[in-house]
């Protein structure tokens, strides 16, 4: 009795003088619960796609689909409806929660405006949040966010987000300023929140070991392009695009026995970026050839995904 | 191997009115030459502290309580700061967590260099500085091109770079790197942990690398201490860490990392770290071990006992 | 969830901030004393108002240039008038016209401060420019002009005059912290959570700006009785009523200096320090209380 959820990008250009997404387009599926991946290292436009679909930016080319509907036509009470489905979770578990407040200020905003039933109790909702995500009321609510760890701070973050009842919850970099032991937990908390609540997740990393974790679908970007898009485990076990390669054996293997043996180059070039013709990824590939230069290489399917590059 | 850096005893605390907090506890650690020494551990617990006093870094409200720092035969905590500042840089070189955004935005790079060689090295001629920095600098990866450019030109990594390069400048025989990739993507990542091993290989450079990414550590140290609260609870070679983490704790930080391509469901570890201005009593890990032993664990402080005279750990179930 | 709404609850999360904010300016011992020394210091002046009879301040009540005896405690004036009384008013009236100053010229410039760095793009801009071009204009220099082409000024008049000049500086800082709260996780997290835009406003970023906003007034208080204080001397003060300013200017303009009649320009200079200095322990009170509260334990 699902609906079918449908979160459906295509073709941005956002021009600040520097190209943060260059027509991107993807679709995250309805119907099952899944955790789809956004992949790629600072620099790459994942921040800027979320807060596209979170429609804190307006991109300057293309639309958003969200279950069929052009999320930038959106009228304020379309836009509320549209927040109470999509919400999100956010790197920083420090600055996300207002310093001046006890954490239940924004809980109880949340409740108040977005609880699906609005009979009930609002204190009862957020209870009943904080108890999803692992928490005891008793021990988080009255307090102020320095008074409470990053675990338990990010914690409350899904908390909030899980209050509307969302289909969709875009969690950008949840785990990264957190220490491994804890990574590990919000991270099963995550799937067994896709398991039990049947919220969907974007989760928008640069660490592939999580990725590979948590995700069910993932979508590689570089430097405001999509190169490879695909399950996580086709992707892992055999990335195609030289660049989806070339972040596979940079993850440090956390086994002494596995080193890395043979020395990479890994040339250096400025931050400075222009405008490039042909595939960006050009300067860094082992594998390219002269019309790479030429064109951006468009998604073109190979097995059950898409590569953007002319080897195939 | 001779030994080149022990620290003995060494307590350091943060004091704020009445309270006290013992950031580093009492911590025994040997570092033998032409080794990378990885020293592990999760936030606040005390590897930055440690890496701070080793050049007596720390300022109020910490203190150095207690303790030596044994370098090259002479305790560097009893010297004058006139001493001190001649082993700073010169014999023992320190990259502090995020000081690759510490570069001064307004000079160029060369100019930032040759600061640094004209505080300690007043005589040497511009002839001479200018090569040895273009040398570093291709030694580290970089073109000389960069020594012309602007902190805010170059990417993250490139800085980096820079900044590993100013360290090694004069030739220090101790490199102590704190943090050095955490800002950093994954590609570029691997760039400097190659570098730090040539660097290592090839100047013969030993390192004292602290990160908290385990996986770092598995990929280049030789040996690695991993911290709890302050304390160093396990001690011994890489490999035989990984592979037989006997202390609680380690099993469950490498239990708790993913791995690309395994789906095993990971553990994290119950609870929170101890709050230490209210540290638990005995072994300050006992609240979250799944291992404790009621009585001892929660009572008696365990000490580091040499299991190998390789290996290191303090807990009560090696300690019958 | 009207606009209505907004102010309702906007009040109740206050009062609690409210109660918060003003506990812990009671608990700082600088603004405590400060404070007080300065609440002091203007309750005395109304005793002193009390106490001596009404006809004290009116010309030719008793001889002039009398020294401080048991009679007139600081003396008279050339017109014969109890200087310890024109003191008392004139630290009244001075005051008067600092808070008219500090309050119009705070609100005024938090106001256009706050829109332009809210917004952003044009508007900013323009009002930019606008703060701009009155902060870097000699104030005291037009704000002389000005006072010299209007014949006479009232207390209110002075006050507003010198507000003129005074919300800049406001205007800009709270730009500064608009512009940094908007960009915070917080809000955006409040935006997905339902806030509307006037609520975020006062709910979540005003309590941040509050203390800013305390500082300035502070700020702009001890500018305003300074700059009043500096008009009136060069005789483009309110000349009709008593102020500091105008309590020097008399003897001033009469060589009291050379002529060693030091219970003329002493009172008031000495009262015009202290003024300046409680208020600058309270200003540094509250700067010590912005400090420690931005950087969350």
């Amino acid at each position: 009795m699902r609906n079918v959820s449908k979160t459906f990008a295509s073709g941005f250009l956002f021009k600040k003088r520097i190209v943060a997404v260059d027509k991107v387009s993807f679709g995250i599926p309805g119907g099952k619960p899944i955790v789809f991946v956004l992949a790629g290292e600072s620099g790459s436009g994942k921040s800027t796609i979320a807060k596209i679909i979170l429609r804190f930016i307006k991109p300057d080319e293309g639309e958003i689909f969200y279950r069929g509907r052009n999320i930038l036509s959106f009228n304020s009470k379309e836009l509320f409806l549209y927040r109470k489905e999509v919400q999100a979770v956010f790197q920083d578990p420090y600055s996300a929660l207002n310093s001046i407040y006890p954490v239940d200020h924004i809980l109880s905003i949340t409740a108040k405006k977005m609880r699906v039933d609005q009979n009930r109790d609002i204190d009862d909702v957020i209870d009943e949040a904080l108890i999803s995500v692992g928490l005891r009321p008793e021990e988080v609510r009255g307090k102020y966010p320095y008074q409470l760890s990053g675990g338990q701070r990010q914690r409350i973050l899904l908390a909030r987000a899980l209050i509307p009842r969302p289909r969709l919850i875009v969690a950008d970099e949840p785990v990264s300023m957190l220490d491994a032991s804890l990574r590990a937990e919000i991270l099963n908390l995550m799937i067994d929140l896709k398991n039990k609540h049947g919220a969907s997740f974007l989760y928008i990393t640069h660490d592939l070991s999580t990725a590979s974790y948590v995700g069910d679908l993932m979508a590689i970007l570089y430097r405001g392009t999509l190169v490879e898009i695909g399950t996580v485990d086709d992707i892992i076990n055999d990335p195609l695009h030289p660049y989806t390669q070339l972040l596979m054996i940079s993850i440090p293997i956390p086994d002494p026995s596995k080193r890395w043996q043979e020395r990479i180059a890994t040339p250096e070039f400025s931050a400075f970026r222009g405008l490039v013709s042909g595939c960006k990824f050009y300067e860094r590939c082992p594998l390219r050839r002269e019309d790479c230069r030429k064109a951006p290489p468009s998604l073109r399917k190979v097995g059950g995904r898409y590569v953007a590059c002319y080897l195939y | 191997m001779s030994v080149l850096l022990k620290i003995e005893k060494l307590t350091v605390a943060y004091e704020s009115g009445a309270q006290r907090i013992f950031a580093v506890n009492n911590v025994d650690l040997e570092i033998f030459q032409g080794e990378i020494f990885g020293l592990a551990g999760e936030s606040a617990c005390g590897k930055t502290t440690l890496a701070n006093s080793i050049l007596r870094l720390i300022k109020p409200p910490g203190k150095i309580l207690s303790g030596k720092v044994i370098f090259d035969g002479v305790d560097l905590l009893s010297l004058r700061d006139t001493e001190l500042q001649k082993i700073r840089w010169e014999k023992i070189a320190y990259i502090p967590q995020a000081s690759m955004n510490a570069l001064n935005p307004v000079l160029k790079v060369y100019d930032q260099i040759a600061d640094v060689v004209k505080a300690h090295k007043k005589g040497i001629s511009q002839e001479e500085l200018r090569k040895r920095t273009e040398e570093l600098f291709m030694s580290v990866g970089l073109s000389p091109e960069v020594l012309k450019m602007y902190p805010h030109e170059l990417s993250g990594g490139m800085r980096q770079r820079v900044i590993i390069a100013m360290s090694l400048i004069l030739n220090p025989i101790l490199l102590i790197a704190d943090e050095p990739t955490t800002a950093l993507d994954v590609v570029v990542q691997r760039g400097i942990v190659q570098l730090l091993k040539e660097i290592n290989k090839k100047f013969g450079v030993t390192i004292l690398l602290i990160t908290h990414d385990m996986a770092v550590h598995a990929q280049i140290v030789d040996r690695m201490a991993i911290m709890y609260a302050g304390k160093i609870v396990e001690v011994g070679p890489v490999r035989e860490i990984y592979e037989k983490p006997l202390h609680p704790y380690t099993q469950l930080l490498i239990a708790s990392i993913p791995r690309a391509g395994e789906k095993k469901r990971l553990a994290g570890i119950q609870g929170l770290p101890p709050d230490l201005r209210n540290p638990p009593p005995g072994c300050k890990f006992h609240p979250r071990c799944p291992l404790k032993m009621k009585e001892r664990c929660e009572t008696e402080e365990p000490l580091i006992m040499q299991i190998t005279d390789k290996r290191g750990v303090a807990c009560h179930l090696y300690n019958r | 969830m009207g606009v209505s709404d907004v102010p309702r609850k906007m009040f109740s999360m206050n009062k609690r901030l409210l109660g918060e904010s003003i506990s812990s300016l009671r608990k700082n011992s600088k603004v405590t004393f400060g404070a007080l020394a300065y609440l002091s210091t203007i309750f005395l002046s109304f005793v002193i108002l009390m106490t001596f009879p009404l006809q004290s301040r009116l010309i030719g009540y008793a001889d002039p240039l009398l020294p401080p005896s048991h009679e007139h405690p600081l003396g008279t004036d050339i017109l014969g008038r109890e200087i310890i009384v024109l003191l008392a008013e004139s630290i009244i009236n001075s005051t008067v016209i600092g808070i008219i100053a500090a309050i119009i010229g705070t609100l005024a410039g938090s106001l256009i401060g706050f829109i332009g760095g809210y917004y952003g793009g044009k508007i900013d801009y323009i009002l930019r420019l606008f703060t701009d071009v009155f902060l870097s204009v000699p104030s005291l220099l037009f704000l002389v002009l000005i006072s010299s082409l209007v014949r006479t000024v009232t207390i209110v008049q002075m006050g507003l005059l010198i507000a003129l000049f005074a919300w800049s500086w406001p205007a800009r800082q709270v730009r500064a912290q608009a512009l940094s709260l908007k960009e915070r996780e917080f809000i955006y997290l409040s935006e997905l959570s339902g806030e509307g835009k006037l609520e975020i406003v006062f709910r979540e970023m005003m309590p941040h700006m509050v203390p800013w906003m305390t500082a300035n007034f502070v700020n702009a208080f001890i500018s305003a009785i300074l700059t009043e204080a500096g008009l009136s001397i060069l005789g483009l003060g309110p000349q009709t009523e008593m102020t500091l300013g105008i309590l020097l200017w008399w003897p001033l303009n009469n060589a009291a200096i050379y002529r060693g009649i030091w219970w003329w320009w002493a009172p008031p200079i000495i009262a015009l320090i202290c003024l300046f200095f409680t208020l600058y322990i309270v200003q540094l009170g509250i700067t010590e209380i912005i400090n420690p509260r931005s950087r969350v334990i």
